[in-house]
């Protein structure tokens, strides 16, 4: 226990965070692609169409879809407990992740939007409807581009990161509604496929936990990128910094 | 799949499949190569710091005029 808050204060240094996260970006990296070249196999390829509901090769839609849509959610949560952590600890390179995250999040949105529009026209017959899961999914889009519009409109950056980190706090209202609206509304969306037992057949399991466990780490991997960026952003005036763009230092840190 | 032509075409739903896919594509390729580009520049800046003389460094970076002019 003692191990793990101590690990938790180094991480709030940046120089310490810059450091490891460059350590662990290759190894990241690495693991994406292997699974993501074996995902997209399995998806674009090597799974089967489906006949039940006359879909057939749409369903391939699906292995991209699900992973943006669930990383849409999980993202934000992400960036709510960062920008608690960062409020209650004043740690900021705890809002440095928030600020991170939200890029990467709005793109998840976006793709989750996208390619949800893509499926729905010709399995449901329409490119949108204002029905809950969409209307909600479209609010949480909102809610990532309003962050960072708010984030960007404070020149003083401890001030956006406080008004930001409250946006993030009280926008996750919005994860549970986009959640449960499959549930509580009557909707154009499919229920549960994923956690319902027998709603997916196993054929299409595969390739959609390949494309699952490809698309969180791609997550991780490029929210990494993005806080390693706005580390040297924050501290353009430490000497650290220098040492590491200039090279003069002997430790490791680029990438 | 069967064959490279049901691959291309998904029968029928080639365009939606793959614009899906290409949209996925194009959207996390710009953002790798976008933060990619902003740690390279802020990479250069801070070098560019560190080269000009303390007192003058933002005007140092502006000013470089080769001396054979």
């Amino acid at each position: 226990m003692a191990n793990a808050w101590r690990w938790f204060h180094q991480l709030g240094s940046p120089k310490y965070l810059f450091q490891k996260t460059g350590q662990w970006l290759p190894w990241i990296w690495g693991a994406t692609l292997i699974l993501l070249a074996v995902g997209l196999y399995y998806s674009l390829w090597a799974s089967p169409i489906e006949v039940r509901q006359g879909q057939g090769h749409t369903v391939r839609i699906m292995y991209v879809h699900v992973p943006a849509a669930a990383l849409s959610m999980i993202a934000y949560i992400a960036m709510a407990i960062a920008a608690t952590v960062g409020l209650v600890w004043k740690m900021k390179m705890a809002f440095a992740a928030v600020r991170s995250i939200a890029p990467v999040g709005a793109a998840m949105t976006f793709l989750a939007l996208f390619t949800g529009s893509v499926w729905g026209k010709p399995t449901w017959g329409t490119w949108w409807e204002w029905d809950a899961r969409m209307t909600s999914e479209l609010l949480l889009l909102f809610l990532y581009l309003g962050y960072i519009a708010l984030h960007a409109s404070f020149s003083d950056r401890s001030k956006a990161d406080k008004a930001g980190a409250i946006l993030a706090i009280v926008g996750v209202i919005n994860i549970p509604i986009i959640y449960l609206s499959v549930k509580w509304w009557n909707t154009l969306h499919q229920g549960y496929s994923v956690t319902e037992e027998g709603a997916l057949d196993p054929a299409f399991q595969t390739p959609l936990f390949l494309m699952l466990g490809a698309m969180y780490l791609l997550f991780a991997a490029l929210v990494i990128m993005r806080l390693r960026a706005e580390i040297i952003l924050r501290n353009q005036k430490a000497r650290w910094v220098t040492e590491w763009a200039t090279g003069q230092s002997t430790e490791r840190g680029d990438a | 799949m069967s064959s490279w032509h049901e691959f291309i075409f998904m029968g029928k739903h080639g365009a939606y499949v793959w614009s899906s896919y290409l949209m996925t594509l194009i959207v996390l390729l710009g953002l790798f190569i976008g933060f990619r580009m902003m740690l390279k520049s802020l990479k250069q800046k801070a070098q560019q710091e560190a080269k000009a003389p303390s007192g003058e460094r933002t005007k140092a970076r502006k000013l470089k005029v080769s001396p054979t002019e």
